[in-house]
């Protein structure tokens, strides 16, 4: 994937005022995560510059978080857990849906970049279990059904 | 100041009506709300509900009357325990601080790593205040003038409240530059981690802030005297901090006579797993298993109550015989059992033990941060030993391989997450060593899940 000057340039910008924050590494790299919907070699490079490190530890740090990822996520990001508590409610099998109706692996990216299926590690809404998060919306006690119900709503609108 | 504080909870008072009446318990006999007295009540979003509510009053006790020694007398006098699992004497720990002109931090633990756990998640959502007056008041006593809160990325919510609940204390004067007038500083910094277990642990935490991979580091130097950029740093969990201000405004002896001699107070459980109503309580220290099961509706439908588990991915768990047993520092530690941080799962007879096992030792090698070899290849190492016993391969002489790798493991790891699989393996063979002996020697699994299907 390729990076316009001009993209870089605003993300440049925008983590300049970190620049001398000793706790500014982390912050950095997650406005990274969101402008590019992934931490691209080449804001790597414009992190270690601005903050003054090396590219190996800004790359340390990318692969060192679930959350960081190398290639982008897809338009729509669909999150199931399997945490403990939704581990009981049998929630390894939605994945398992989730995985086939999307065509996607888990914690993958589909091809085509439409849909990232990610592994979720609790969200703090266990006695809700088992919850799935589909585009920043958290939907609690989610059966099967409701789940392929909601995975082919976005489907038909993307 | 304090009228203005007391002008605000007057007004409030007048126009709120019956609101703040309302009696959330589930049990009335069984619960007692104090860290969740204000949870599901109070709008979060509304400073003015919270100082309603007392909120802020033992902030302002503690600027304008004590000494940060006086704080932390009357912290130790409550016998408060840390809330994140491990026990640790809060009042204690503040007193490690040695007081200097250097830099000293709060780190706020909001990273709420173990799974089935939901406590942090709910005080911060629906109660930001009393978390942040308390990491003021624990700054105060240990001379920190900067406090971190390390919040998982997984709670966007819980960050929206807390900033929120940052900006209306700022704008009050009860946050930031020269508090209420009395020449204290105190500045709050949120800051979102990026999914990682380890990232919960003290040193971890640290070194995620200080903008390095989040390993882990050696202990000692402790934090308390090295801590965030070699700085003394005191870490606490959300729990912890936020029951601070309560015994402050309502002294620690208030605190102590509640719960047992030596696990004093109260503590919020998340119950999950497979009982009736899985649900969110709060109750004294001393109380039962089987209590906890009744709050919980009961097990399923004609099941029987097999396991009580505690922290997962770093799981210790009571057996059937345990039923009774009551939930208390000492006694849970004589089983080599934690408290935890408040996450529980009740397991009944349908679940195989060594599936269980195999999804948290599974879990512990892949968030292991693989600085020290213990953990990092005796995570591994443990999972492969599950996956034998589920496949039917596993030997009795591997059982004994087990035993020792997870002392091993306890003794050389650098930090809990290996530590704990001496405890893990303890806990679990003492309740259920017939469990895996059935499975191991007679290939025989009591739920019918083993020997034919891939571990699930
Ligand atoms: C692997 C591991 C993960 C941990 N995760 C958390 C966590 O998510 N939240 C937390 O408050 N403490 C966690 N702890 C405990 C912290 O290291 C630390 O002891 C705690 O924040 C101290 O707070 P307390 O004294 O108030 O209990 C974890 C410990 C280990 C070993
Ligand atoms: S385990 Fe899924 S929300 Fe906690």
């Amino acid at each position: 994937m390729e990076y316009t000057q001009e993209a870089l340039q605003t993300f440049k910008e925008a983590i300049v005022p970190y620049k001398d924050r000793p706790d500014g590494l982390l912050p950095v790299v997650h406005i990274a995560q969101e402008q590019f919907r992934c931490v691209p070699v080449a804001a790597q490079k414009v992190i270690a510059e601005v903050m003054n490190v090396s590219v190996a530890r800004v790359s340390g740090i990318v692969t060192f978080y679930d959350y960081f990822t190398m290639t982008p996520l897809g338009n729509h990001v669909i999150e199931v857990c399997v945490g403990t508590s939704c581990y009981m409610q049998e929630s390894k099998h939605l994945l398992a849906v989730a995985s086939e109706v999307l065509q996607v692996a888990p914690g993958e990216t589909r091809a085509d970049g439409e849909v990232s299926l990610r592994i979720g590690r609790c969200f703090g809404r266990c006695e809700h279990s088992p919850n799935v998060e589909i585009d920043h919306t958290m939907h609690l006690h989610v059966s099967e059904q409701e789940l392929r119900q909601y995975l082919n709503n976005l489907e038909d609108h993307s | 100041m304090i009228q203005e504080l007391n002008r605000i909870q007057q007004e409030v008072l007048q126009s709120v009506g019956n609101k703040f009446d309302k009696d959330l318990r589930h049990d009335k006999t069984k619960e007692l709300r104090i860290k969740l007295k204000n949870a599901y009540i109070i709008d979060p979003y509304s400073i003015d509900e919270y100082i309603a509510r007392d909120g802020y009053k033992a902030l302002h006790k503690v600027l304008f009357s004590m000494t940060p020694d006086d704080v932390i007398e009357e912290v130790k006098k409550s016998g408060l325990k840390g809330r994140s699992g491990g026990g640790f004497p809060t009042g204690m720990k503040w007193s490690f601080v040695k007081k200097s002109d250097k830099q000293h931090y709060i780190i706020m633990n909001a990273d709420e790593g173990e799974s089935a756990a939901t406590i942090d998640g709910v005080l911060m959502r629906q109660d930001p205040h009393c978390a942040i007056e308390g990491m003021i008041i624990a700054g105060f006593a240990t001379g920190a003038t900067i406090g971190y809160v390390y919040i998982r990325y997984e709670y966007p919510e819980a960050q929206r409240a807390m900033e929120h609940a940052i900006e209306q204390a700022i704008a009050k004067n009860l946050l930031g530059k020269n508090i209420m007038g009395s020449g204290v500083d105190f500045d709050i910094i949120m800051y979102r981690g990026a999914g990682a277990y380890i990232c919960g642990e003290e040193t971890s935490i640290i070194s995620s802030i200080e903008g390095l991979r989040g390993n882990s580091k050696n202990k000692p130097p402790f934090p308390a005297i090295e801590g965030l950029f070699n700085k003394p740093t005191i870490i606490n969990n959300v729990e912890t901090l936020g029951i601070v201000p309560q015994i402050l405004l309502n002294g620690g002896e208030w605190f102590a006579s509640m719960g047992v001699p030596g696990s004093e107070g109260t503590k919020v459980f998340t119950l999950t797993g497979q009982l009736k109503e899985p649900k969110t309580v709060e109750v004294p220290l001393g109380t039962t298993i089987r209590e906890l099961i009744e709050l919980g509706g009961g097990m399923r439908e004609g099941r029987q109550f097999k396991a009580f588990v505690t922290g997962s991915p770093n799981i210790t768990m009571l057996g059937p015989n345990d039923i009774d047993m009551p939930i208390q520092f000492d006694t849970f530690k004589k089983r080599q059992v934690m408290v935890g941080s408040g996450g529980t799962v009740f397991l009944d007879d349908s679940t195989c033990l060594m599936h269980f096992m195999h999804f948290n030792v599974d879990l512990l090698a892949i968030e292991s941060c693989g600085r020290c070899t213990p953990c990092r290849a005796g995570t591994r190492k443990m999972t492969q030993f599950f996956e034998k016993i589920i496949e039917g391969e596993a030997t009795m002489d591997d059982l004994q391989k087990m035993k020792d790798l997870a002392e091993h493991m306890r003794d050389a790891s650098l930090c809990g997450l290996g530590v704990a699989m001496g405890m893990t393996m303890y806990s679990a063979l003492y309740s259920f060593e017939d469990e895996f002996v059935e499975h191991i020697r007679d290939k025989h699994c009591r739920c019918g899940k083993c020997f034919n299907e891939v571990a699930a």
